[in-house]
């Protein structure tokens, strides 16, 4: 394909591998940002970064990681498979859906061009108010961050409605609500979160932007306006946020774990309502993100008992994946070896944020590294090893090859032992008392040794990622063949040709279990047969 | 193709619901401070008056949706406009004041408030020409009158709001 037909194209695929490839690079980007300050904090005393550009580094690694990986990556695969999965040629608004990926182009190219304009953000990605506003933060940089969120939140919410109405009005005849396949659900679900969320952090920023440019006194107290009301409109995103790079997640988990155990999911309508549970939860725990503000006890209780009510529904999904893998014949593939790490990795992020809801543990740990460690454990333990199952798994669909498992063993082993030895040793560097967001440390017992093995962890992450990329332009060219339907899976996507032609199915095979596909290579034994159609 | 459309643009406003939500409750957070400012300021009489063009408008609106005669578009998009020019003199007598977005938590709230709605009354005004220019598609009109119905409702809500809850 020439580069006039991607920078043209309105296919759903090309736009979801355009998203992937984005995505891809800014991980390696905002990756460069994590080395610049592990390299920083490898020693005590160090010099490597200035004071101002490891404030500049955090923020940029922070919101890239946010809005130009894992959001971008997320809606990638969604964009890519939705349509597939539920036997439709395109999305519902083609035009719409290339206008979204655009707008994250030019989101991305605004924030980093304030690395040109003066320097780059600096006030962290959550951008606290009086911090961001002019009188403390001058230069230009976070009026690009904000315009640079507008325009990728305007995106994000034009892809959440293109999926709802895909979803709601191109599925395959049978395809009904029931029968939808749990990351289609979860995208659903998804979006929906988007369209409450993502206009609450625009308005938030037209705000900031308005006391910026224009002299409004929204969030400076000095003239009547109040930082707190910023802090809550940020985590009134923020927090639905974080369910935003974590649901689809779940749903790719919810297909790959059933399909290498050959069962199909334990209790689909648990993990699908609890989906519906932690949507719904998720407006009421922002508050948690501020147990420091003095906000009044009976405030803090609420949003103590309402953060850790939502690990319920968190948790029965985790029981519904490990269940499903009880008694399966289970093949560990790359993709399945990431999907059981992620049970493990993403748990001990959960276990850590339980804790986080019980007000006076959190008023001991936040703002140290303990936060830190807890975020990435949800973040990286959770999304990100999802997304690398996600990718071992959907690939050659996506090419037409397989990666190869030799590298992905490597790939995998050394993104377990570098995810753990950089982030878990933060937990004790937490509990100890260092506090996050200060370009350097004094030489305290433990402090330094604890740091240099999370940067040793760092470097085996980074060459980590370098596998995955060799591993990606190595298969693209000599990978082996993957066929239709290389895991003998379920779901409609793998009776598409891989990868699928430009309206994706000859014929959509027909639907009548929530495993299409089992029932038509197992007619004997077909699941709507069994359940009595149901 | 009808049916996109029109879940299309309710799940958008949905959205916007929510970001005028946001901006509303930014408003009464400050309102107490400023309710000496805003009494002083406000224009109960005149804003009311262009009130009723934008509500007028919602009924040459449904009788487009309706219809699709190009008059009640054009007749919609006339309205929209008269209460536009409304807004703008309104602003401008505030300014004449010294009262801007820069002076005091009264004008940040509503010249932000007020000012993004008046954007959505724009955007909406360039909608209707397009659709009066180039599309008789029921579908398109039928997207655009929600949006229209939308942002007159949202101009309720401000109006209780910021004037009426002001002076009653």
């Amino acid at each position: 394909m020439t580069v006039r037909g991607w920078l043209s194209t309105t296919d759903h695929k090309k736009i979801g591998i355009l998203y992937m490839v984005t995505a891809l690079f800014f991980f390696l980007v905002g990756g460069l940002e994590a080395m610049a300050m592990r390299a920083q904090l490898s020693l005590p005393n160090l010099k490597v970064l200035a004071p101002e550009t490891y404030n500049q580094v955090f923020t940029m690694h922070g919101t890239t990681m946010i809005f130009l990986v894992v959001m971008p990556v997320l809606i990638g695969f969604g964009v890519y498979l939705v349509p597939l999965m539920i036997g439709a040629s395109d999305m519902a608004f083609p035009r719409l859906n290339a206008l979204s990926f655009w707008l994250l182009v030019c989101g991305g190219l605004l924030l980093y061009f304030s690395f040109l304009a003066g320097g780059a953000p600096d006030a962290g990605w959550f951008s606290y108010t009086p911090l961001s506003e002019k009188t403390y933060s001058p230069h230009p940089g976070v009026d690009y961050w904000a315009l640079g969120l507008l325009l990728l939140g305007a995106g994000t919410i034009a892809s959440a409605i293109n999926f709802i109405v895909t979803i709601a009005t191109l599925r395959a005849p049978g395809m009904t609500i029931r029968r939808l396949p749990l990351f289609v659900w979860m995208n659903l679900v998804n979006s929906v979160l988007i369209l409450f969320a993502l206009p609450a952090l625009n308005a938030a920023l037209v705000m900031l932007l308005g006391d910026r440019l224009l002299q409004a006194h929204f969030f400076d107290a000095a003239h009547g306006g109040s930082p707190v009301l910023w802090q809550h409109y940020f985590w009134i995103f923020g927090h639905p946020e974080v369910y935003i790079m974590v649901l689809p997640a779940f749903g790719m988990i919810s297909e790959i774990i059933p399909v290498f155990s050959r069962k199909p999911i334990f209790g689909y309508g648990f993990v699908a309502a609890s989906t519906l549970a932690i949507a719904f939860l998720s407006y009421g725990v922002w508050v948690h993100h501020m147990f420091a503000v003095a906000l009044g006890r009976i405030f803090l209780s609420v949003f103590a008992a309402a953060s850790m009510l939502i690990a319920v529904p968190t948790g029965v999904k985790i029981f519904a994946w490990a269940a499903t893998m009880v008694g399966g014949s289970i093949r560990f593939t790359t993709a399945m070896l990431f999907a059981v790490a992620f049970l493990l990795e993403f748990t001990i992020g959960g276990l850590s944020g339980v804790g986080f809801a019980i007000v006076p543990i959190d008023w001991q740990l936040t703002d140290t590294y303990f936060v830190v460690a807890h975020f990435h454990y949800v973040l990286f333990g959770g999304t990100a090893f999802a997304l690398f199952a996600g990718a071992y798994y959907w690939f050659p669909k996506i090419s037409g090859r397989l990666l190869n498992e030799k590298l992905g063993r490597w790939n995998f082993w050394m993104v377990v032992i570098g995810f753990n030895l950089t982030f878990f040793v933060q937990h004790f560097l937490g509990l100890l008392g260092m506090p996050r967001r200060v370009y350097t440390y004094p030489d305290l017992p433990w402090w330094g040794l604890l740091n240099l093995i999370s940067t040793f962890g760092a470097v085996i992450l980074g060459l980590a990622a370098l596998v995955f990329c060799v591993n990606i332009f190595a298969s693209l060219a000599f990978g082996a063949r993957a066929g239709n339907d290389p895991w003998d899976a379920w779901t409609l996507e793998w009776a598409a040709a891989s990868p699928p032609p430009a309206d994706n199915f000859e014929r959509v095979p027909p639907v009548r279990s929530r495993r299409p596909l089992w029932d038509l290579k197992n007619p004997q034994a077909a699941d709507w047969a069994a359940q009595g159609g149901a | 193709m009808r049916q996109q459309a029109r879940l299309g643009m309710a799940m958008f406003l949905l959205s916007e619901a929510v970001f005028f939500l946001m901006l509303i409750a930014a408003f009464v957070y400050f309102r107490d401070a400023n309710l000496s400012a805003a009494g002083g300021n406000l224009n109960l009489r005149a804003t009311s008056i262009y009130t009723v063009f934008l509500l007028a408008s919602s009924f040459t609106m449904w009788r487009a949706t309706a219809d699709r005669r190009r008059f009640w578009i054009a007749a919609t998009a006339v309205l929209g406009a008269v209460f536009l020019a409304g807004q703008a003199r309104e602003y401008w007598q505030l300014f004449q004041r010294n009262v801007t977005i820069g002076q005091g938590q009264f004008g940040s709230t509503f010249f932000t408030l007020t000012g993004l709605h008046g954007l959505h009354v724009l955007l909406g005004i360039l909608l209707l020409s397009v659709v009066w220019r180039w599309h008789t598609q029921r579908a398109a009109i039928e997207a655009v009158g929600l949006y229209w119905q939308f942002v007159d409702g949202v101009w309720i809500v401000i109006f209780s709001i910021v004037y009426l809850w002001t002076f009653f």
